[in-house]
């Protein structure tokens, strides 16, 4: 296939990913698209009341004020008064935002992804000419041509070129989009437009931004497939996994901050309204409730401990300084939730160690030390003495297992022989709760657990540079395997507990991102995250 | 292209993986029924022990090309198959032994426990010796657990004509004696101190 063919493709795949998008799953990708155009996007709304309008607000090149109406669908006269007053509200009311000083008349762009009907542009055009005389700039329109073109200009070059990750990309936007994210095959993706394998050539900085920028785009096309089923999960596994090969591409190519951090803020608002989605569903305790009822009460504990998770993730980020529109007013409710489900959760592999944890950590700070404590001494525990097979507790899997495979596992599912790899004594993911308990002066829960703990082999996969802890698999890296010193000294266990070692230095800056780093990569639930984001919420 | 069944391809593939793994690990006997740690990231590990040793060896590459001949195909169909993975599967198995054995050697020699015959026939004396080179464990009823014999077939014919003797039983006794006082310090030494 020639590149112009595969452009071709790339552009039908747009634009039926545009025809398919709903406002508020084409608003996102639009503010990134804003980024990729010189815009600096400074307040993207969640629909609320308060929004007199303004879906996107953003500063030009030339540090104009620009508020955007998004739509989606055609607009014919009929439409056209259903949401007029919203219209005329984007052009008269000034913007309220402290970035954008009242004095500064702003311009106004209403963007639809459909067509715009004849009658509804000479509304506008008159409209228009009564703004002028009232000293209103005109209203200006993107309609889905425009928007389409604007797309596939500036993300089509940082689209993946190569057929077999084109594939990839088409195959997420078509996918069915119920289950959870293939983390193995978005990695590649995201590593097929960011340049953070160690063999990839040096770009620019002005190169390097765009395509930070493209990249935030791709992953809203790829993620067509979760919007269809308001898979809000999947979509939080996806920012989390962008928002650390952003750091890594900028940890990577040293870029300065100015040049993603724009895309970045909007990463964050993506994930704060995809957990406000998540935790409205959750709040309903509608949990075991999903499907089939035959089926459901089978993997609902499953899913318990992902929204427990998650939700906590959220807490957690919202404590460390991440900006929420909506958590502060459900705290309640969010810890009613984690405390109800955490009890329902089941753990059949070490990737939902680090969502139990996340759940002990959130009730510790919020207000709910004792089923936090309770919490994580059932963790420590179940993280021991399920990697002995002669407790008969039944196997604790891997982290790298796919948590799907896990579950059937758990279910009972007989191991393949092929997949027969070894799960007693090896942990992944123990160590760190082993040193947090010492941290917590817990002794007499260890003594009790110290003999088992003599004989599992703590397994941390280190790998040659830093930032590579932010990228999913790394080819270069060493597996380091410890035992505990017989005998161990407390006081050493102690020291060991206080001491950071092997974060990324991104996330030593943005420490509200770790929540989400651990429980989205748990194969790095390791003492350097785990600690750091203990320190973090101690301070 | 012709018709063709990708599914039913990819699950034959499948079964064939695992009946080539079947045969590598029934020609590795004890060997092939060793624990089996994937690594899933990166291409070299390193091992901290409880007593602080650090071991650190590099990866090696282990392969072993499948041949299968057009004409065999056309007369023999599926088995012509079976029989060229019998065949990979028997010299896999063998370059897999030989890089294991040399592994664990090369581990036993840094570690001074390797006690050299040099062409001395097998005697109960040296059995004992290498008994009395090797940790032993000891189950919650008190009875060691014995560590395997892994040798050659002629070694083992050599094994199997060994006369237990009143000397020879006393000294093994006494040697698990002392492994279980061994024993009980290291289990000793499994705890927090200080």
């Amino acid at each position: 296939m020639r590149a112009s063919d595969s452009r071709g493709v790339s552009e039908r795949a747009i634009e039926n990913w545009l025809a398919k998008a709903s406002e508020r799953s084409y608003q996102t990708a639009f503010c990134h698209l804003l980024g990729a155009m010189g815009y600096t996007v400074v307040h993207s709304t969640s629909h609320g009341p308060a929004e007199e309008g303004k879906d996107v607000i953003a500063l030009d090149r030339r540090s104009r004020p620009v508020a955007f109406q998004l739509k989606r669908g055609s607009i014919t006269p009929r439409t056209w008064r259903e949401f007029e007053a919203e219209i005329i509200e984007l052009v008269e009311l000034p913007i309220r935002h402290p970035s954008i000083s009242g004095n500064v008349r702003h311009c106004a762009l209403l963007v639809t992804t459909g067509y715009i009907h004849e009658l509804v542009s000479s509304r506008i055009q008159g409209r228009n000419q009564d703004w002028a005389q009232r000293g209103f700039q005109p209203l200006a329109t993107w309609s889905g041509s425009e928007l389409l073109a604007k797309f596939c200009t500036h993300t089509g070059a940082f689209l993946p070129q190569p057929i077999p990750d084109f594939h990839r990309l088409l195959g997420f936007m078509i996918g069915a989009g119920d289950g959870l994210l293939d983390k193995d095959e978005f990695s590649l993706l995201l590593g097929s437009v960011l340049p953070v394998a160690e063999d990839s050539p040096s770009i620019g900085r002005a190169k390097a931004s765009r395509a930070v920028a493209s990249a935030a785009v791709m992953v809203e096309y790829a993620m067509a497939g979760f919007d269809k089923k308001q898979n809000h999960y999947a979509r939080i596994e996806a920012y989390t996994m962008l928002a650390c090969y952003v750091l890594a591409t900028a940890a990577r190519l040293r870029l300065p901050k100015s040049a993603w951090s724009g895309t970045f803020n909007l990463i964050e608002s993506a994930l704060d309204a995809c957990v406000r989605l998540l935790a409205e569903e959750a709040v309903k305790l509608d949990v075991f409730g999903q499907g089939s009822p035959m089926t459901d009460p089978f993997v609902a504990p499953y899913r318990a401990a992902l929204v427990v998770g998650a939700l906590s993730a959220h807490g957690l980020w919202c404590m460390l300084g991440g900006k929420s529109e909506w958590f502060a007013g459900q705290l309640d409710q969010v810890r009613r939730t984690v405390k109800v489900l955490s009890r329902q959760a089941h753990l059949p592999a070490e990737s939902v160690v680090p969502a139990i944890f996340l759940a002990s950590q959130f009730l510790r700070h919020h207000g709910a030390m004792r089923d936090a404590d309770a919490m994580f001494k059932q963790l420590l525990k179940a993280s021991v003495l399920r990697k002995h097979p002669k407790h008969n507790l039944g196997p604790l899997w891997g982290p790298y297992l796919p948590l799907e495979d896990a579950i059937l596992r758990h279910l009972g599912k007989p191991v393949e022989h092929a997949d027969a790899e070894a799960w007693e004594h090896l942990t992944h993911t123990a160590w760190p709760l082993v040193l947090i308990a010492a941290r917590r002066l817990m002794r007499q829960d260890l003594e009790r657990l110290w003999h088992p703990i003599t004989s599992l082999l703590f397994t941390e996969t280190v790998p040659a540079r830093s930032y590579q802890r932010l990228l999913w698999r790394v080819p270069t890296a060493t597996m380091m395997q410890a035992m505990v010193p017989r005998p161990q000294s407390w006081a050493d266990l102690r020291k060991q507990a206080s001491r950071v070692e092997g974060l990324p230095a991104a996330l030593r800056r943005m420490c509200r991102w770790l929540p989400y780093y651990v429980l989205v990569y748990p194969h790095r639930f390791n003492a350097g995250a785990v600690l750091a984001l203990d320190d973090a919420l101690n301070v | 292209m012709l018709p063709d069944f990708p599914e039913v391809r990819q699950l034959i593939g499948r079964i064939l993986e695992e009946w080539f793994e079947f045969c590598c690990n029934r020609r590795l006997g004890l060997m092939g029924r060793m624990r089996k740690v994937v690594m899933h990231e990166g291409g070299r590990s390193a091992l901290r022990r409880w007593d602080g040793s650090i071991e650190r060896k590099p990866m090696g590459r282990i392969g072993s090309a499948v041949t299968l001949r057009k004409e065999e195909l056309e007369s023999k169909g599926v088995g012509a198959v079976l029989e060229a993975l019998q065949t990979t599967a028997e010299d896999m198995a063998g370059k897999q032994g030989r890089f294991m054995i040399r592994r664990i050697n090369e581990t036993l020699e840094e570690a001074g426990q390797v006690r050299h015959a040099k062409g001395q026939a097998l005697t109960p004396g040296l059995i004992l010796e290498m008994l009395d080179m090797v940790d032993i464990d000891f189950d919650e009823r008190g009875q060691p657990k014995m560590p395997t014999l892994m040798c050659g077939e002629a070694l083992f014919e050599a094994a199997k004509k060994l006369e237990p003797t009143i000397e020879y039983e006393t000294k093994q006794r006494q040697i698990i004696e002392s492994k279980r006082l061994a024993w009980r310090e290291r289990e000793g030494d499994r705890k927090l101190v200080g």
